[in-house]
């Protein structure tokens, strides 16, 4: 039912595809003259048009890219952003992996930040795991490490996950911290929280604590109970009210014990004994 | 053992019980309350997060006292504290204004792309939340929103309101005797709902980006950095930020992300569909750029029952009727080809009432009309719209799993994962 298309639709795609079917050996540029299509059957038959030329054909369109304002590429930025959305669709396999061979190749060959980051956006729609291969290093270059945790996180594989987790030692700072938001969603990851406890045994700032104690929760649910509990020692109203925030949501008999230990710590000072106080209460409830 | 979050425990709540064990002071009439002063106690306060474009209208919104205003662009932030009291206090982190004990209700008109992740944190803090549309920038986005609201026990309500009060567009009617028309299947069932120029609805539906956008100098007022937050970073241009961000899919998705809630979310309301989605979607659109959104001309919901929601972005349905059904149609201004069909409608009984004053959904910890449940819905048919217009391709969704069926392509969609270090 919504796979069948009107016949105003299939009169265009047959049309289409009768006016590309000369281009299947011309030059790829009359193809990319035609971007943007005006509709998907129109789309469609110059993505078949380019596929058909082959991997060459897809690498010559990557090495007309320029970066932003440095020329008009929109002809194979609007072809390169089609094909890989267009190879994403169910049982294109084949030229899935065509697509990505090209644009990885691309992407190593590439030196511009900029058009890396956009190939890497493709990826992000249209890579698999030869892509996870393949793009490990750029996690370790600033100008690449933002974009490649994106595509990564979209892949969303256990290799992509493993790549991932196997960076989190050789970086740091805010690539550091989005590594382990990507990862965040799959829940426990001992080395993830083992990263998250060493940064906040170096007290960070308190947004970066913040965003750390709730991945810590992320990652280790009820066991992130004690390090909710330190927070309580930081002077920032912020720290203590993530903290308890976190905590309100999963309290069970145990966590009411380790609270209560805090309360009774002589170091505890009145006004923390009461923040604490009011969480204990409301569990109680 | 009840997971109560400490954060529930207000402000009013605790002059509460500091008033019941004794803590006591002078005080000044007004905020003791009575004939002619509302106590502090009593009254609501509020901050806007985000006060360039949409925030200015939320700085007046009633039922609260205006405290904080909050924007990523010192301009802004000035332009507002000149058109509020003196009192107000200006910030350009939302999380500072999040610290704040003496805040109840959190507006968050920001771009799209900062609606869940503020949103969230407010829950996490124990505020509740008036967001604007849509409600999210992904699919994933609005259901992270909703566990957070639910999870902290917080009030949310999305800022649009055709539901239950105002004209609707261009409809000439309001929506309540639409939905008595409807649940009493006056028209029969299934039904098919075209929304389009020619049945009323055309104000900014069709929003485009620039494709030629060339990197310019950030201005000095602006953290461009805290702008983007989750988003990728892009080189900095000023139709990218502020009054054009729409037009780039980072940010929002265009006229359908602008209007497509508010035109969507009463049909999701009068179609009783507030608790599920369309099982497909077809789209009918040019191709799409990879950073700029661009115009579309139809895309279909289908739901599982048969009706149809129909988006004529074209606005090419000449002398089609807004709703038709088996046994009849419903144009612009209630006009029908059901002889007497007003006033058979007049006969009915109204619909289920709604909470439609976010105060008293506040003060009764009662869930507003439009809440994060249903809002999530009707954000979810923007997104859905969305997803296949940047794809090309039609689609079929799963309304339980709210993921696409047998489309992995698409299913990379429902989230855009987030620049660091924002997460949701």
């Amino acid at each position: 039912m919504i796979q069948k298309m009107n016949p105003l639709a299939l009169g265009l795609a047959a049309l289409v595809a009768g006016l590309c079917a000369p281009l299947a050996g011309a030059d790829v540029a009359a193809i990319v003259a035609q971007f943007p299509a005006n509709d998907a059957a129109a789309a469609n038959a110059l993505f078949e048009a380019l596929l058909d030329e082959g991997d060459d054909a897809i690498e010559g369109l990557c090495d007309q890219l320029v970066p932003l304002g440095a020329g008009d590429d929109n002809g194979p930025r609007y072809a390169l952003t089609g094909l890989a959305r267009y190879v994403s669709r169910p049982g294109a396999e084949e030229d899935r992996e065509d697509v990505e061979d090209a644009l990885l190749e691309a992407l190593e060959d590439e030196d511009n930040a900029e058009v890396k980051q956009f190939l890497l956006r493709q990826l992000q729609q249209c890579g698999g795991n030869e892509t996870v291969s393949e793009v490990g290093g750029l996690l370790l270059d600033d100008a690449t490490a933002s974009h490649t945790i994106l595509t990564l996180d979209a892949i969303g594989t256990r290799k992509a996950k493993r790549t991932l987790t196997k960076a989190l030692k050789k970086t740091k700072g805010t690539t550091q911290i989005q590594i382990l938001a990507a990862l965040s969603d799959d829940g426990r990851n001992r080395t993830a929280a083992n990263v998250i406890e060493d940064r906040l045994q170096a007290q960070p700032e308190a947004d970066e604590y913040v965003h750390l104690l709730s991945l810590l929760v992320a990652f280790q649910g009820h066991k992130a109970h004690g390090a909710l509990i330190d927070a309580m020692d930081r002077e920032e109203a912020r720290c203590r009210k993530a903290a308890l925030s976190h905590a309100s949501t999963m309290m069970d008999t145990s966590a009411v014990k380790k609270w209560r230990k805090k309360v009774a710590d002589a170091d505890t000072s009145d006004a923390v004994k009461r923040e604490i106080g009011a969480l204990l209460a409301a569990a109680s409830e | 053992m009840k997971t109560t979050p400490t954060s529930k425990s207000t402000r009013r709540q605790f002059l509460g019980t500091s008033a019941a064990i004794g803590l006591f002071t002078i005080v000044p009439r007004k905020a003791l309350g009575g004939p002619g002063h509302t106590p502090p106690s009593e009254e609501l306060t509020k901050a806007v997060i985000g006060v360039g474009g949409m925030g200015r209208g939320h700085l007046g919104y009633p039922g609260s006292r205006l405290l904080a205003v909050c924007d990523v662009d010192r301009a802004h932030v000035n332009t507002a504290l000149e058109r509020v009291d003196d009192y107000v206090k200006g910030y350009s982190d939302f999380r500072e204004v999040l610290d704040r004990d003496d805040i109840d209700i959190v507006h968050v008109p920001t771009p799209p792309h900062w609606h869940a992740l503020i949103s969230i944190a407010a829950a996490e803090a124990g505020k509740d939340i008036w967001c604007e549309k849509p409600m999210a920038r992904t699919i994933y986005e609005s259901q992270k929103v909703v566990e957070a609201v639910q999870k902290h026990d917080r009030m949310f309500r999305l800022n649009t309101w055709f539901r239950f009060q105002g004209g609707f567009y261009g409809m000439g009617t309001e929506v309540k005797p639409i939905k008595k028309c409807v649940e009493n299947r006056l028209l029969g069932w299934p039904l098919k709902v075209t929304v389009g120029a020619t049945t009323g609805f055309n104000w900014k539906f069709q929003w485009s980006g620039l494709t030629d956008l060339k990197p310019e100098p950030i201005p000095e007022t602006l953290d461009y950095d805290m702008w983007l937050g989750p988003a990728p970073w892009k080189p900095y241009s000023k139709h990218r930020t502020h009054a054009t961000f729409r037009g780039y899919w980072d940010y929002d998705g265009g006229g359908l992300g602008d209007m497509g809630q508010h035109y969507l979310d009463p049909v999701q309301y009068f179609l009783e569909k507030d608790d599920t989605s369309p099982v497909e979607i077809e789209v009918d659109a040019p191709q799409q750029h990879d950073d700029a959104v661009g115009s579309w001309r139809r895309i279909t919901y289908r739901y599982a029952d048969g009706c149809e929601i129909i988006l004529d972005g074209a606005g090419t349905d000449e002398g089609v009727a807004y709703i038709e059904g088996p046994e009849g149609k419903l144009f612009q201004k209630f006009e029908s080809d059901i002889t007497g069909l007003k006033e058979k409608v007049d006969a009915l009984p109204d619909p289920a009432p709604q909470i439609t004053d976010f105060s008293e959904s506040v003060r009764t910890r009662k869930k507003f009309a439009l809440n994060e449940s249903n809002g999530h819905r009707s954000c979810t048919l923007v997104n859905l719209g969305v997803i296949a217009v940047r794809l090309g391709r039609n689609l079929r969704f799963d309304p339980d799993a709210q993921r696409f069926i047998d489309d992995e392509g698409a299913n990379r969609l429902l989230h855009q994962p987030m620049r660091g270090p924002w997460h949701v």
